[in-house]
């Protein structure tokens, strides 16, 4: 079912007034887009939940004072709390960058119920998300956004505070790095 | 081209394979904690707020008095604000409440040419004339904290209570400028270098600027009063907590300067408050100048707005 801008619009004027289904209908939406996105910035899946949990907490105290200026808005806006509080994250623990243990980092559903596949999605995860990470910080907040947080790039810009072309030129290159850093990889048969 | 395409190809699947998903019981949770707190925070259904409207553009001076709970939870704060924020202004407001003098509120000379009953007694404060009409995005808060007024006196001239929501286009009542301190009646200081615990009940009316502030222009006055200092040399008095704000519109990219800032001190409850209806956190906030002193803008900054972290970065933006 595609995701309308004037359904989301709609939603989120009922959910402000307290409409619990519209709100259940929003969050299942954007919640694993949300989580998806934490999960790459801070590798770690307790500290995903607990960032996650604030990034929600912070939407729906702060949905009243939610301006909707048109389509993208409201996504642009959640993923704007979602980047914020990630930052904050890194300002309070300053371990950006740090190696994350396997067993603490997020579950990557495969369709596999073999925990030795299980595995091998989480060390797919983790060196993914280190070639991810490498990217300038601009590329990669687009990249992440764009195919983790399920954004458009009109959705990127609003979150971001940048125009759309300027996210479609960060994204094309964030893409042509992410390749050639994965070539290396790829052919190794590492990724 | 081919291979490029192919290995573009790859790299999207190994990215939309690759996605982390959340503990199920995490979700759900959440969802459960979220679901209440939208609920408590629910304040009207869309037909009230229709009813509002039309109420509020019917009785601009009055709104009607609904049972919701959403700023219920922010009550007690606001009770506990006025202590703070009565720290300049109220000291005049209280000194003048309930002198009768209805030619100062144009509302009263209003009632007194209408036939039509105002459904709530309102009566008017004195020195409450100044007018302000409520902005898109304005909240009962925030409209309290950012001109620094006695949060129950506010109410009251209103005609509002702490359930009360406001209508973007309504007219609110303010107090008027503060012209000349001296002609109010004398209230004991703090001395900004040793400073004395407050508690609510010994309130001081009146903080003196320190040298180093420049006195705002006349018609600031209200909201320059909650200013305390420019640097954050003191220590905030139990209870209190100093936030960094924007003592002018600071615009994006620009490089910050101690002058463009200034510290003011929140009661604790007030401070929770607020910077919930920020959408922040309270490590969003800073409590010293030093701290902000040449990194850039990142956003623009509004005059008397807290600051927040992420309005900051180290770089131009």
């Amino acid at each position: 079912m595609s995701w309308e801008a004037a359904d989301e619009h709609d939603l989120v004027v009922r959910a402000r007034c307290g409409d619990t289904e519209a709100f259940r209908t929003l969050y299942a939406h954007y919640f694993p887009r949300v989580y998806a996105y934490v999960a790459y910035r801070v590798g770690r899946a307790q500290d995903a939940e607990d960032i996650t949990a604030d990034v929600f907490m912070k939407a729906v105290a702060g949905l009243a004072q939610f301006e909707d200026r048109g389509a993208g808005a409201f996504g642009g806006w959640l993923f704007r709390i979602a980047h914020n509080q990630v930052a904050l994250f890194y300002r309070r623990q300053r371990r950006a960058g740090e190696p994350v243990a396997l067993d603490e980092l997020p579950d990557v559903p495969s369709g596999d119920l073999l925990p030795e596949l299980a595995v091998q999605r989480k060390e797919r995860f983790a060196r993914l998300r280190a070639l991810i990470l490498a990217l300038a910080p601009r590329r990669r907040e687009v990249v992440l956004l764009r195919f983790f947080g399920g954004l458009r790039n009109q959705e990127i810009a609003e979150a971001l505070g940048l125009d759309e072309r300027t996210v479609a030129a960060h994204l094309s290159r964030g893409l042509d790095d992410l390749r050639r850093r994965a070539a290396p990889e790829r052919e190794g048969e590492l990724l | 081209m081919t291979d490029n395409h192919n290995r573009d190809r790859a790299l999207l699947d190994e990215l939309s394979a690759v996605v982390p998903q959340a503990d199920p019981a995490f979700r759900d949770r959440l969802e459960a904690q979220l679901l209440a707190q939208l609920q408590e925070r629910a304040l009207h259904t869309p037909e009230e707020e229709i009813s509002a409207m039309q109420h509020a553009l019917m009785y601009p001076h009055s709104v009607p008095q609904e049972a919701n709970h959403s700023l219920r939870s922010v009550a007690a704060p606001l009770t506990l604000a006025a202590a703070l924020l009565m720290v300049i202004l109220a000291g005049s407001a209280l000194l003048f409440m309930g002198q009768p003098d209805s030619g100062a509120d144009p509302l009263a000379a209003a009632q007194q040419q209408t036939a039509t009953p105002i459904p709530t007694a309102c009566p008017p404060l004195l020195n409450w004339t100044e007018r302000y009409t409520v902005q898109p995005g304005d909240t009962l808060l925030g409209v309290i904290v950012r001109h620094g007024v006695d949060a129950r006196l506010f109410l009251e001239a209103n005609c509002l209570d702490e359930n009360s929501r406001l209508i973007p286009g309504q007219t609110v009542y303010l107090p008027l400028p503060i012209e000349e301190p001296s002609a109010i009646s004398p209230a004991p200081a703090v001395s900004l270098l040793t400073p004395t615990p407050i508690g609510a009940d010994a309130l001081p009316l009146q903080i003196p600027l320190p040298p180093t502030v420049q006195a705002p222009s006349a018609s600031a006055a209200v909201t320059d009063a909650i200013v305390v200092t420019l640097e954050a040399t003191i220590a905030a008095p139990a209870g209190y907590v100093p936030v960094v704000i924007a003592a002018q519109d600071i615009a994006r990219g620009a490089v910050i300067t101690p002058d463009m800032l200034a510290v003011v001190y929140w009661p604790l409850d007030l401070y929770q408050a607020a910077i919930s209806s920020l959408g922040a956190d309270v490590e969003d906030l800073y409590s010293a100048v030093e701290q902000i002193a040449g990194l850039y803008a990142n956003a623009d900054i509004p005059r008397f707005q807290p600051v927040l972290v992420a309005d900051l970065a180290p770089q131009q933006p």
